[in-house]
């Protein structure tokens, strides 16, 4: 295998070669790696819900003339209500088990030349280390700017940006 | 290396070598990992796609779910897609129609899904089901999930059908309780296309996601009370006719648009029309001929698109201002009073009557490996 000068044999060579990236490729291919793909796909799933839950949360529930859930909770500035229901949408599953998704929402709008946001609702603070996707949906809600606690302000209606950030637990 | 510490050409040639395979192999690493993971992202984005075409589109064609316009045999031997949305301008908003034809038992699983909703040249395995609020039965198609496999959630809303309850307080409003002392007792119900798609100043005629169409959704009356429209407690009453009659610009007077309704077999309806069931007291069982003794309430179903081949004119053409009409004949054991409007006039179904369709929350998942 070796001669007398501490050299090896060329085919020797080639077949150490070839069991070398034979042996990588297999554990290769028996551990799951985690590539910047994987993530990206984690991060569209949560997306995805995101925006469909606020989506169908801004839908009238029977009427063509009626408030949304969102139009409601926004101006009546009900955190809890909004808290509830949001957390039932991204969490319930088909079957008895539920996710453990956690999110935290605020609200976006404009007070003449200021922009103002306000933290609204959220399931968890945020400590910073989470891998948060953010959502957002406009809504049109009879509510001053910033929100005020009173409850809706028929004739002000104002435009507002609902954000959320969305996390796995 | 020699003792004056100089590099050879041989060592420089091969260090040289080696530097540009180690270079090549790194720019290759990201992508020998991407090849590794390729099944999962596959996967993942096979269940994406399959989400977006169920819940943001309608499907082609768009009323693929009415037997009436196209029967089994059509969408088995069709290039169709499946597709739940109302409309491509409501995604999310599913239709219970077209929900309740995906899971039914004419499609098999896999092949009819796959050449219909899930696509691909793998022939991908899945697993989709939907939970509806209010529902203790979880909708389902597909196997058993494995331990990987590609994933989606989409929350979803479902619109369900309208339906009118007609009970005393009504019968009252409208004045729809005959005084005279008779024996047999005609009830018409009018669902009123015109007002339903065609007024301007309701908002819902022309937003899908609100809007009654008499010719592809479910309709449901329901008639209770009866008891209480006699005027003698010892009279029983008995559903003896349902005729189901239309009105068209070329004959306006109602005309009979089926021969009556006297049989109902639901698993081969006449003239390809679908099934129409008709629930008496509270009865789980569906009548299946008339006569049928009623006491106090009766409901009606017409499955969706009941009317559709009715409403065709002599042009072949739909008719959207064809008015069809469902009129009930009762036969009284004695002279008595009862529910009666052939004074009054048909009981119109429009939104102002109705109790109108509502939307439900659902969440569906797909799973597919």
């Amino acid at each position: 295998m070796v001669d007398d000068r501490g050299q090896l044999y060329t085919i020797e060579g080639f077949a150490a070669a070839i069991i070398m990236v034979f042996t990588i490729f297999l554990v290769l291919s028996s551990t799951t790696v985690y590539t910047p793909g994987d993530s990206h796909i984690s991060n569209l799933q949560l997306e995805q819900l995101g925006h469909d839950v606020l989506w169908t949360m801004n839908l009238p529930p029977a009427s063509a003339s009626a408030q949304s859930l969102l139009q409601q909770y926004i101006g009546e500035n009900n955190a809890v209500s909004f808290n509830t229901t949001f957390m039932n949408g991204i969490n319930n599953k088909t079957g008895f088990a539920t996710d453990t998704l956690q999110y935290s929402a605020s609200v976006t709008c404009r007070d003449g030349s200021n922009i103002i946001q306000t933290p609204f609702a959220y399931s968890r603070n945020m400590t910073g280390r989470e891998h948060a996707v953010r959502v957002t949906q406009w809504v049109l809600v009879q509510q001053t700017c910033p929100l005020s606690p009173g409850g809706p302000i028929p004739g002000n209606p104002h435009a507002m940006l609902v954000e959320v950030l969305l996390w796995r637990e | 290396m020699k003792e004056g510490a100089n590099l050879s050409l041989d060592f420089l040639a091969g260090f040289t070598v080696f530097i540009i395979a180690f270079i090549y192999v790194a720019t290759l690493i990201p992508g020998f990992l991407l090849d590794l993971q390729n099944k999962n992202v596959d996967y993942n984005a096979v269940a994406y796609r399959t989400g977006v075409i169920l819940t943001e589109d309608p499907g082609s064609p768009v009323s693929w779910e009415n037997p009436a316009a196209y029967s089994d045999y059509f969408i088995q031997t069709n290039n169709i897609r499946f597709g739940l949305a109302l409309s491509k301008d409501t995604p999310d908003v599913l239709s219970i129609q077209k929900i309740n034809r995906f899971y039914c038992t004419t499609f098999s699983y896999p092949t009819d899904y796959q050449s219909r909703a899930v696509f691909g040249d793998y022939h991908y395995l899945f697993n989709i089901s939907l939970q509806i609020a209010g529902e203790n039965e979880t909708r389902s198609i597909g196997d058993v999930i494995p331990d990987e496999y590609g994933y989606i959630r989409r929350v979803v809303k479902v619109k369900n059908p309208s339906n009118v309850t007609i009970g005393l307080p009504v019968i009252n409003a409208l004045n729809m309780k005959s005084t005279d002392n008779v024996t047999t007792h005609p009830f018409t119900v009018l669902f009123n296309s015109t007002d339903l798609l065609d007024n301007t100043s309701n908002p819902a005629c022309t937003n899908p996601l609100y809007q009654i169409n008499p010719w592809q959704d479910q309709l449901m009356v329901n008639l209770t009370d009866l008891q209480e429209t006699m005027g003698n407690a010892s009279t029983n009453a008995s559903l003896v006719r349902l005729d189901i009659l239309r009105a068209q610009q070329s004959q306006p007077y109602p005309n009979p648009a089926i021969s009556t309704v006297e049989f109902f077999d639901n698993t081969n309806p006449p003239g390809g029309i679908p099934p129409l069931f008709l629930y008496t007291d509270g009865n789980s069982t569906p009548v299946a001929t008339l006569p049928v003794n009623v006491v106090d309430n009766v409901s009606l179903i017409l499955s969706p698109g009941f009317f559709y081949n009715m409403g065709y004119n002599t042009n072949n053409q739909l008719d959207q201002q064809t008015q069809m009409y469902v009129k009930y004949t009762f036969q009284l054991s004695q002279n008595d009073t009862y529910l009666n409007n052939t004074v009054s006039g048909p009981f119109s179904y429009t939104y102002n009557e109705v109790t109108p369709s509502t939307l439900n929350d659902g969440v569906m998942e797909i799973a597919v490996w």
